[in-house]
């Protein structure tokens, strides 16, 4: 990366992701805003205790729900990958030494191979926080880059696991390194850490999304993920991306909100 | 993923506004009670489409006298004698009458000022209240604004006048100091928005503020005239356009009225190379077009670093095109119409010098489609130099940039460009944050802000309080 790492002042970005967050969506707009919603969701179910069927139950509910993806751990890639031949929603996995992200790089390659092998179209896989924490950029970097590699031709996805970075520069710093070893997505966090994403966070976030396209012409997509349960979060989000990054990333290619239960608010609340 | 994604935008989301929010017409707040003008009425219109709101009344020379012969009443009889605890409670308790009138007063200074439903609900009217409360707090403890053994004895009559921008909050301003430091005060609002002071009027009756204690005379400059020369009147207050200090002051003159004025001067932004680029931007977009404080006029200049000019600039342009200006009642808009035509016109007469003197114009189109009301773009001025040095004033919402290329040279310019009340640095390193605040010789300093307060801030309020004493 060419310059000094980029800088973000936390007040105010606090503040003006708390206006984009809390925009007033009524009416048709609400009614849109989570049809968006829905179309840009990745249904996630990511416990110790997913069994085949729970993970087939999962996958009935994405397709009636028209959702863009199903996302699960490697070993339920195959069960899944069965429940949802035919359909449109896109299978991801987990892989990498999800959640901590802390194994061996061949390890780590080797799960992304095994993953795509058995049937994944996209791989989310996390940044080594305990090379970032530590200062070891390069390694972060390269590690990145050969995860990408290892995923030629399936969307690549990047958790910075914002939560547990410390700072929103450390966030920036983080972003800027997934974006550059080429991720697909960047994505807030694995949903198994305190904090998982917020406003700021997400916003920060779209900023580096921003500063990508202009220093590379890219657009590379956001996955906003960990705690968001009601529908009305979720539109503050979408608001909050439409405002901060356009309406241009509005599309499931470029926008996905990873949870596990807010399909049923969106049911509940349509 | 074929199909096309559902679209996406805001609905309208107008704030209700109720069918009696506003009176057909309003009278004078004189001697605690309403009452009819000799001098007439005059609309108050909305900026936003230029429609009549209400009808207000014109105080004549008249009017003035009787509301000034009832505040000295007032003053004498009731104000002067309260013990101090006293007056705490009167004050708090008018503070709470105002704040039962929250709701109100966010709409009305929106459809009379034209400023956002959000930022008057979010942000000035809490901040009204928490500008009464904390004067009002001061009212008993008065002999900690001034050196041992001073005294603290009040003027008496404080006429106070409004400028305009921000009507609730800047009359909150004048009346906070003027009043808790035992001073019967006659406000005289801005006729460009009058209504949210007339929202105060009735909150003090609400709250059985003693009669006189506070009036509040709607009016025009002849008002003010009457005011400025009634003998009854101790002491003047205006925090507002140079020019009217100006005049205020010759007219004080020779007179044993004290002057309590604090003339706008404008403001400075100063991004730095090192700055938190995407922070800086918005905090520029909030400094010039998004925040009207009573403080002082919007940001009216920027000063950027050279090496990350083109970039701020590019930036800067893209962020104008998603400002949300319309609707001031709409509960998703950012930015509003100007106060009135002749604030309107001001700008289109700088903006005109500026351009004919070689600045090359950037505006935000999108903002620009109403037929009627008081808007103007978004709208940056590049190469602007010739036309600052030729004296021009600079207002929002036209924003001349400079560039500079060390912080000596930025100081420079910024000197050279006139004098600023307030300063917003945007910077990363401490040390040019300090660099900064030590030799501007702005009134504030803020670093990656601006025009940010605290109403209970001491320095800020015993200072006001002083300049309401006899010490």
């Amino acid at each position: 990366m060419p310059g000094p790492p980029a800088r973000v002042d936390a007040v105010t970005l606090e503040a003006r992701a708390a206006v984009l967050f809390s925009r007033a969506v009524r009416g048709p707009a609400r009614v849109a805003g989570q049809a968006l919603v829905r179309a840009c969701l990745d249904l996630t179910t990511l416990e110790g205790a997913d069994t085949p069927e729970t993970v087939r139950a999962v996958c009935l509910r994405a397709r009636a729900g028209g959702v863009a993806a199903v996302c699960v751990y490697p070993s339920l890639v195959p069960a899944a990958r069965e429940a949802l031949r035919g359909g449109e929603v896109r299978l991801a996995a987990v892989a990498g030494a999800f959640p901590s992200g802390l194994s061996d790089l061949e390890v780590k390659v080797a799960d992304v191979r095994a993953a795509l092998a058995a049937g994944a179209d996209e791989i989310d896989v996390v940044i080594d926080r305990g090379a970032f924490l530590s200062g070891r950029y390069a390694a972060v970097a390269a590690q990145l880059a050969a995860l990408r590699a290892a995923c030629a031709g399936a969307t690549f996805k990047v958790i910075v696991e914002a939560g547990e970075l410390g700072s929103y520069s450390a966030l920036r710093r983080a972003c800027d390194l997934a974006l550059a070893a080429g991720a697909d997505f960047i994505k807030t966090s694995t949903g198994k850490s305190a904090t998982s994403t917020t406003p700021a966070i997400a916003l920060a976030m779209c900023d580096a999304l921003r500063a990508h396209r202009r220093a590379t012409g890219r657009c590379a997509g956001l996955k906003l993920s960990g705690g968001i349960r009601s529908a009305s979060a979720a539109l503050g989000y979408l608001s909050l991306v439409k405002e901060s990054l356009g309406d241009e990333w509005l599309q499931p290619a470029r926008l996905r909100f990873g949870a596990s239960r807010l399909l049923d608010d969106l049911a509940a609340s349509a | 993923m074929t199909k096309a994604p559902p679209e996406f935008d805001y609905a309208p989301a107008p704030a209700e506004t109720g069918p009696s929010i506003l009176r057909a017409r309003y009278g004078l707040f004189s001697g605690g009670a309403w009452c009819e003008a000799a001098g007439g009425v005059f609309a108050t219109i909305d900026p936003a489409t230029e429609k009549p709101l209400s009808e207000i009344a014109r105080a004549s020379a008249e009017d003035v006298e009787r509301a000034v012969r009832a505040a000295r009443r007032g003053y004498d009889k009731y104000w002067r004698k309260l013990r101090p605890v006293e007056r705490v409670k009167h004050l708090f308790r008018f503070t709470r009458a105002v704040g039962e009138r929250a709701g109100e007063l966010a709409l009305v200074q929106t459809l009379d000022a034209g400023t956002p439903i959000r930022h008057s609900r979010e942000h000035d009217v809490p901040q009204t209240l928490a500008t009464l409360f904390a004067y009002a707090g001061w009212a008993d403890k008065l002999a900690w604004t001034v050196r041992a053994g001073e005294r603290t004895r009040p003027l008496g009559v404080v006429a106070a006048f409004g400028a305009g921008p921000a009507p609730a909050l800047e009359a909150a301003c004048a009346l906070g100091p003027v009043l808790a430091s035992g001073n019967a005060a006659v406000y005289v609002p801005s006729e460009e928005a009058p209504l949210a002071a007339l929202v105060l009027a009735q909150a003090a009756l609400d709250a059985d503020l003693p009669p006189g204690v506070l009036s509040v005379l709607t009016g025009d400059a002849r008002t003010r005239t009457a005011l400025l020369e009634d003998e009854g009147v101790d002491a003047v207050a205006l925090r507002g356009p140079r020019s009217q200090c100006v005049a205020i002051a010759q007219a004080l003159a020779g007179s044993s009225k004290r002057g309590v004025l604090r003339p706008d001067a404008s403001g400075v932004v100063i991004v730095c190379d090192d700055a938190p680029l995407d922070q800086a931007i918005e905090g520029v977009v909030n400094a010039v077009w998004l925040e009207r404080g009573p403080f002082a006029p919007a940001a009216a200049r920027l000063f950027v670093q050279e090496s990350v000019f083109p970039e701020v600039l590019e930036r800067l342009e893209e962020r104008l095109a998603t400002i949300r200006q319309g609707d001031p009642l709409d509960e998703n808009t950012d930015r509003g119409p100007l106060l009135s035509r002749a604030r309107r016109e001001s700008v289109e007469a700088y903006v005109r010098a500026a351009v004919e003197a070689g600045a090359c114009e950037i505006r935000c189109s999108a903002a620009s489609t109403h037929e009627r009301g008081f808007w103007y773009p978004p709208t940056v001025l590049r190469d602007a130099g010739p036309a600052v040095r030729d004296g021009l004033e600079p207002c929002a919402p036209a924003l001349p940039v400079f560039t500079f290329r060390t912080a000596v040279e930025a100081l420079e310019r910024v000197a050279a460009a006139g004098r600023s009340g307030s300063a917003g640095i945007w910077t990363s390193s401490g040390q040019t944050a300090v660099f900064f605040a030590e030799r501007l010789s702005a009134e504030s300093v803020w670093c990656n802000a601006y025009e940010r307060y605290d109403a209970s801030a001491y320095a800020a309020g015993a200072a006001a309080l002083r300049a309401y004493l006899h010490t």
